[in-house]
This record gives structure tokens, C-alpha cells and sequence, in this order.
């Protein structure tokens, strides 16, 4: 599966990184703003997303509404600070996300996403 | 020499200097005898007057005629269109216009996108001009030459959804447009995300997506400011209507820093 970790702070996508790291059948590419997300989109296709919300030169929402007008399949999931958790999660999932996630991210959860990310993509397969 | 208008040509008659249409595309060279189907032509063209020669001009003087490229004399005449406009002030940006336009041009996408547009008057001049616009904008927000180069490419390939036939009520080409450019992995993504934002609005409004204020990057938000100026002079505005037309929009349809900077191009 490819995965692209997309969020302005270094240390972030490290971190998520490093959680994914385990598996070595993951391939990871990383984006550091919203252009270089959408960059990555045409040269990488990934299957999945971690995108932060606030980036510079396009915010993650931007890039969201992008992304899910021109590819159905790819998954986004958003992973945000921001203070309203509910109404980032109802929003992002109205523009198509198909999750979000609290900052900072534990590994548990991050797991789980992954998990069902990986059935549906099974369920699709058949 | 002497200047006629073509109502006067005659056949038999030579012309005393190479003329262009506004593209640069040559259609009589310097020395060429007036034919019957020139003179339909140049009443096609709307070419003002011809200037003719009474003598015959030798073989070697011909040879000796320096020709400039076409897309040289293309931009060179379309500056002057735009200065013609009597409010934006290109003049003072001249140099480094032509300089960053012909940059952009030398760009093989750019160029086969120019040439393919060589059917569509009014988009190809639509497109210059906007560009022209929209890097005196930038060169007034002391822009680096690479942001300028890429805000050049931007604005010449923003209407590239139009297809061939320019219209008002396509509201679908801005998205065609992102879609064809995003394909290209040798265009950067950023001139396909002006070509997707270029009809945003600072209040959300706008289409295809309905991007608020703070999703519009700020190439789209210069290029928006120079593309609706230029679509008011196509609707046959006068400059200064126009202009005020485009500060009217100050808040709902612009954002206020492009028209600070759209203000500064004025004289």
C-alpha cells in the first residue's frame, strides 16, 4: 500500500512514520503543503493519506475538496489539532474524508484506520 | 514611402514595409508586389494603412531585412495594445515584461499551447494580456524571476479548458483545464491550480469548487484581478470602467491586497 504523510512539521510526519515503520509493506512518500500534496497525488498515487489541516500555500480541507472531486479512490484521513474535534470531523467527512484523527496521533487508533482501510480495499478487490 | 489605406491599393503596387497582424504572424513581407487576394486579405485583417514604395527593391536589400520571430512581434504588438488601454502603466515595467514573457514562451508546453491557440483570435490575446497584467502586478509585489516565470505560465494557460471557443457561460473549463494540466507531469502544479481557481471568489461564491478567502493561493488571486479586467475590455468596457469595475469588487469578489496591487499598476 502506498501511504503519503502529508503535514508542515517535520517532527509530525516523523512521528507518523515512525509508527507505520513496522511494516515494511508500506511505501511512504512525504509532503511538507497543500501543492506538494497535490504533486504528489499525480507522481506517487498513493492509496491512502494522512493529511494535517493547517499547511501552508493550501490548507488540507482545500486539498481534500481537490483530491476527492478528481479521485474516488484514493482514502484521506485528516489529522488535526485544531480545537472543535467534532466539527472538524463532520466537515471533513461532508468534503470526503474518509476519517479524522486527533493530534498528536497514538498508535492504536492509527492502527485501526489502517486495518479498515485495508478491508475495504480486500472487499473492493473480490 | 507613402501610407494609403487599403481602400486605395491597387494591384501592382509594392510594399514598403513587412506587415504583421497582432500576433506577429507575417502576411506581406517588405517588396512584395500587391496582388488581388492581398488586398482582401488585409481587409480581413483590419490593417489600418500600408505603407508603399514607389521604386523596386533590389534582391540584396531583401535578403538584409531583418525578420523577427513570430511570437517576439506577437508580444511586442500586444504590449502596445495593452498600453493603449491608457490606465494600465506597462511602460514602466517594459523591460522586465518582455524579459519574463519570453522566458515563459521558450517553455516547450507553453509554446505548443500558444501555437494551438493560433485559430482562437480573441483567447490568444485574451491570454497575453492577462499575462502582461498579471506580471506588472507581480513585479509590484517584488516578486522573485522564478515566481514571475511561473505566474507568466499561469496566466497564459489559465483559459486552457476553453478548448477552442471562448466563452462567458463555460463554467466548466476551469476545471477541464486542472484536469488536462494535472495530467502533464512537465507542468508544475501550481499552474494547474490557477487554472482551477482562477473564477474563485474572495466570498466563497465563486465556481467550480467554491473556495473561501483563505484557500485561493495567491497567484489565482493576482490572475482572477487581470483576467475579469480583460474580460470587461473583450465586453467592450471602457479602461475606465473597467477599473472601476475591478475596484468595485474590492472585498466580495477580490481580495483587498491583489487590488492594492492592481491599483498600483494604474497611472
Amino acid at each position: 500500500m502506498r501511504i503519503l504523510i502529508a503535514d508542515d512539521s517535520t517532527l509530525c510526519r516523523l512521528t507518523i512514520k515512525r509508527f507505520l515503520s513496522w511494516n515494511k509493506c508500506y511505501d511512504i512518500a512525504e509532503a511538507a503543503n497543500g501543492v506538494e500534496v497535490l504533486e504528489q497525488h499525480r507522481v506517487f498515487k498513493p492509496d491512502l493519506i494522512f493529511m494535517d489541516i493547517t499547511m501552508p500555500v493550501l490548507d488540507g480541507i482545500s486539498v481534500l475538496r481537490i483530491i476527492s472531486k478528481i479521485d474516488k479512490t484514493v482514502k484521506i484521513v485528516i489529522v488535526s489539532s485544531l480545537g472543535n474535534q467534532r466539527f472538524i470531523h463532520a466537515e471533513s467527512l461532508k468534503q470526503g474524508a474518509f476519517f479524522t484523527l486527533p493530534k498528536p496521533v497514538n498508535q492504536d487508533s492509527l492502527m485501526q484506520v489502517l486495518d479498515a482501510v485495508q478491508k475495504l480495499a480486500n472487499v473492493g478487490g473480490k | 514611402m507613402q501610407k494609403i489605406t487599403v481602400d486605395e491599393l491597387q494591384e501592382g503596387m509594392v510594399c514598403g514595409k513587412t506587415i504583421y497582424d497582432d500576433r506577429g504572424t507575417l502576411l506581406i513581407s517588405r517588396g512584395a508586389k500587391i496582388t488581388k487576394s492581398y488586398i482582401q486579405g488585409l481587409k480581413k485583417y483590419n490593417i489600418g494603412l500600408i505603407p508603399i514604395e514607389s521604386g523596386q527593391l533590389s534582391e540584396a536589400k531583401l535578403d538584409s531585412l531583418v525578420k523577427p520571430t513570430r511570437q517576439f512581434t506577437a508580444c511586442k504588438a500586444l504590449i502596445s495594445d495593452i498600453d493603449q488601454y491608457r490606465t494600465v502603466k506597462v511602460c514602466r515595467y517594459l523591460d522586465k515584461v518582455e524579459e519574463v514573457l519570453y522566458q515563459a514562451i521558450e517553455k516547450h508546453y507553453v509554446k505548443e499551447y500558444l501555437n494551438s491557440m493560433m485559430q482562437n483570435d480573441i483567447l490568444y490575446k485574451h491570454s497575453v494580456r492577462t499575462a502582461i497584467l498579471a506580471v506588472c502586478m507581480g513585479i509590484q509585489n517584488e516578486y522573485s524571476n522564478s515566481d514571475l516565470e511561473y505566474l507568466t505560465i499561469a496566466a497564459l494557460m489559465h483559459d486552457v479548458g476553453m478548448g477552442r471557443k471562448f466563452s462567458e457561460e463555460n463554467s466548466e473549463h476551469a476545471f477541464v483545464g486542472f484536469n488536462k494540466l494535472r495530467q502533464n507531469n512537465d507542468i508544475d502544479m501550481i499552474v494547474a491550480l490557477v487554472c482551477l481557481q482562477h473564477h474563485e471568489r474572495h466570498d466563497s461564491k465563486g465556481y467550480p469548487i467554491g473556495f473561501g478567502k483563505n484557500e485561493i493561493i495567491e497567484f489565482a488571486r493576482i490572475i482572477a484581478v487581470a483576467d475579469y479586467y480583460d474580460r470587461l475590455i473583450l465586453k467592450k468596457c471602457t479602461p475606465y470602467q473597467a477599473v472601476f469595475k475591478v475596484i468595485a469588487g474590492k472585498g466580495n469578489m477580490f481580495d483587498p491586497a491583489s487590488i492594492s496591487l492592481f491599483e498600483a499598476t494604474l497611472r
